[in-house]
């Protein structure tokens, strides 16, 4: 009963004519920035962060999360049609979506594609309308040394588990929890690092970080590569969509499947919509009569995966929003933007801010619901925007990155650090660094340092608390659990499969 | 030792160099005790421990046969330079010469960074988005800076 009338209250806010505006708007620009490859949902997300700085919290959010779960929607496009994925997480539609378009199949795949996610997406947020408050209740008797705890065990597993080498990773999250240090010791009111340059006083701007390290990077390497994608001869109609019975068969149970284990594995920290992806197709292939036909045009290995991700995009704002502990670096920026508007997310948010978390979660139905018309009668409109020349796209979006960062506070030295961090991370990525655990590491530092302090503090400077809390303990056997198995990996030479 | 060693070891070199130099650095802040920590403790103890990672990852890469290889020599620099340039460019300019002359300028050095086959066309397109950015952001969006001049 409860359930319902949280519900209600949640479309009562995300009904209104502002909220389906923002909602439409961020499902759109997602499925725009989803289906050209090379731009991400992260950079975009990043673009309309200063914008939403004006907006009311809902709305903001609301649009935010609209950019990130449309571009899951869009991303598939490209993938299916050029064999470019338009995400990390659509890398593995690839494998079977572009064979499809090679029979043929182009239309049916596409179809498949926006139904699979659309269940995923709703499954999805079934478990997060009742699974967040329970997790939100149990979190509100969390002390400061359990934060510490869970906060280094998202961190190290999003350093470890998401990227090719975990000691990599490891590094660049350090790197990140330095760069959170910048700025006013709130303690002490002592500037760190700043250098004299007073823009720095408040910290580095997470904007312009997230666009260097994503916007500019990816634009880098993109156009050093020397293979701009380019499409070819592609052409669907509604028609060509229609699913034949034995196809829709065959994708009831791994739609299923993917967005039951996509769900799962989007709840834990450091994990996100690619390892969701790239699982739920492996146990597909697993479990499937014909692994033969996977890489081959399996319709399996289309649903399976896009169920998945779009199931685990929606499943990583249960640890977000209850326990303000984001999973990867998306969420991490969406927890930047509720943090300029003074919101905290965290086991309080559902119960202070009612209205914003159940107005967010009503809005992701509106959101999917809208994705599933913008997917299928207007998949035409999507394929012609694939024949944008990336060449003509580029210099447009490094415009639009260096006017996004300079309007947050109006500052060009955000501008110069932007720059500083886009060559940075492209010289780091080339060499195998991921970007993400840096950036999660930067969001975090300062709330860890926090945590860290105020547990010290409370048990007069002693760090029995971290071991003699169970939930802190536990968490921290968790941490040493994953070092344990990465360092095991990195002694076998087992690959450990990349994210970013 | 060959290239591609030096160029692979690189990386966690200079991170062990920016550890280095964080703790250093944090130190003067003043480090403190477990019970009254200074401003500087926490980053002497990241700073510490990125020198740590980087020197492990060192190692690793010292002892990997494996050394992947790159083709430096076929390396695009003019353009990286071009694009990662363009962002600089528009940093230093906007507030000097202002917006619109600021997006040209950063427009024309990404453009330069592809193969152009079509020079009018390219000219066209940059003076037309760099107007519809103005429009939009300083217009629409109120960004307080003006078309021309600092």
């Amino acid at each position: 009963m409860e359930t319902l009338q949280n519900l209600a209250l949640g479309f009562s806010q995300a009904l209104t004519p502002d909220a389906l505006l923002y909602c439409f708007i961020g499902v759109t620009i997602g499925t725009v920035v989803g289906v050209l490859p090379g731009i991400g949902a992260l950079t975009t997300i990043s673009l309309c962060l200063p914008l939403t700085f004006h907006l009311d919290p809902l709305l903001g959010l609301i649009m935010l999360a609209g950019i990130f779960y449309g571009a899951q929607y869009g991303s598939s496009t490209a993938s299916i049609l050029l064999n470019v994925p338009g995400s990390a997480p659509a890398a593995v539609t690839c494998l079977d979506g572009y064979p499809m378009t090679r029979q043929g199949r182009a239309g049916i795949a596409l179809f498949v594609t926006t139904i699979a996610s659309f269940i995923g997406g709703c499954f999805a947020i079934v478990l997060l309308i009742f699974f967040a408050p329970l997790l939100a209740q149990v979190a509100i008797g969390f002390s400061a040394a359990d934060y510490f705890a869970i906060m280094l065990l998202a961190l190290t597993a999003a350093s470890t588990l998401g990227a090719g080498a975990p000691l990599k990773g490891l590094c660049m999250m350090v790197v990140g929890l330095i760069l959170g240090l910048v700025g006013t010791d709130l303690n002490s009111g002592q500037f760190r690092f700043t250098f004299g340059i007073p823009a720095l006083a408040d910290g580095i701007s997470l904007v312009a970080l997230a666009m260097g390290l994503f916007g500019v990077a990816e634009i880098l390497a993109n156009v050093t590569s020397g293979q701009l994608p380019v499409l070819e001869n592609a052409r669907v109609t509604l028609r060509s969509m229609i699913p034949s019975r034995e196809d829709m068969k065959r994708f009831w149970g791994s739609c299923g499947r993917g967005s039951v284990l996509g769900s799962f594995v989007g709840m834990l920290p450091g994990t996100g919509p690619t390892i969701a992806a790239f699982m739920s197709y492996a146990f597909e292939k697993k479990i499937s009569k014909t692994p033969e036909q996977f890489g081959n045009g399996a319709i399996e290995g289309v649903t399976s995966p896009e169920s998945a991700n779009n199931a685990a995009v929606q499943a990583a704002f249960i640890p977000t929003l209850t326990l303000g502990v984001p999973g990867d670096a998306i969420m991490a920026v969406m927890i930047g933007g509720l943090l300029v508007h003074g919101i905290t997310p965290g086991p309080q948010l559902i119960t202070e801010n009612g209205a914003l978390f159940w107005g967010v979660v009503a809005s992701f139905w509106v959101g999917n619901i809208l994705l599933l018309i913008l997917n299928l009668p207007f998949i035409g409109l999507w394929v012609k925007l694939l024949s944008i020349p990336y060449k003509a796209l580029f210099p447009a979006v490094l415009l639009l990155i260096c006017i996004g960062v300079y309007s947050v506070n109006n500052s060009a030295v955000d501008v110069v650090l932007t720059f500083v961090f886009g060559l940075a991370g492209f010289c780091l990525n080339r060499h195998g660094y991921p970007s993400a655990p840096l950036l999660l590491g930067f969001v975090l530092g300062p709330l860890i340092e926090e945590n860290f302090r105020r547990a010290v503090l409370l048990s007069g400077g002693s760090l029995a608390p971290f071991i003699e809390r169970p939930i802190s303990a536990t968490f921290l056997m968790l941490t040493a659990l994953i070092l344990a198995l990465a360092g095991w990996h990195r002694l076998r030479k087992v690959p450990v499969k990349p994210v970013e | 030792m060959n290239r591609s060693m030096i160029v692979n070891i690189l990386p966690p070199l200079a991170l062990m160099l920016f550890g280095a130099a964080i703790a250093v650095r944090g130190s003067a802040y003043g480090v403190g005790s477990l019970t009254a920590m200074g401003s500087g403790y926490l980053a002497v103890a990241f700073g510490v421990l990125l020198v740590l990672l980087a020197l492990l990852q060192l190692l690793s890469q010292w002892h990997e046969s494996k050394v992947a290889a790159g083709s430096e020599n076929a390396f695009p620099w003019l353009a990286l330079l071009l694009a990662a340039g363009s962002v600089l460019v528009w940093a230093l300019l906007v507030e000097r010469i202002g917006f619109i002359p600021a997006a040209v300028v950063q427009l024309a050095l990404a453009c330069l960074a592809a193969p152009v086959s079509d020079w009018r066309h390219t000219a066209i397109g940059i003076v037309l988005f760099s107007l519809a950015s103005y429009a939009l952001f300083v217009w629409v969006l109120g960004l307080p800076v003006p078309a021309f001049g600092g």
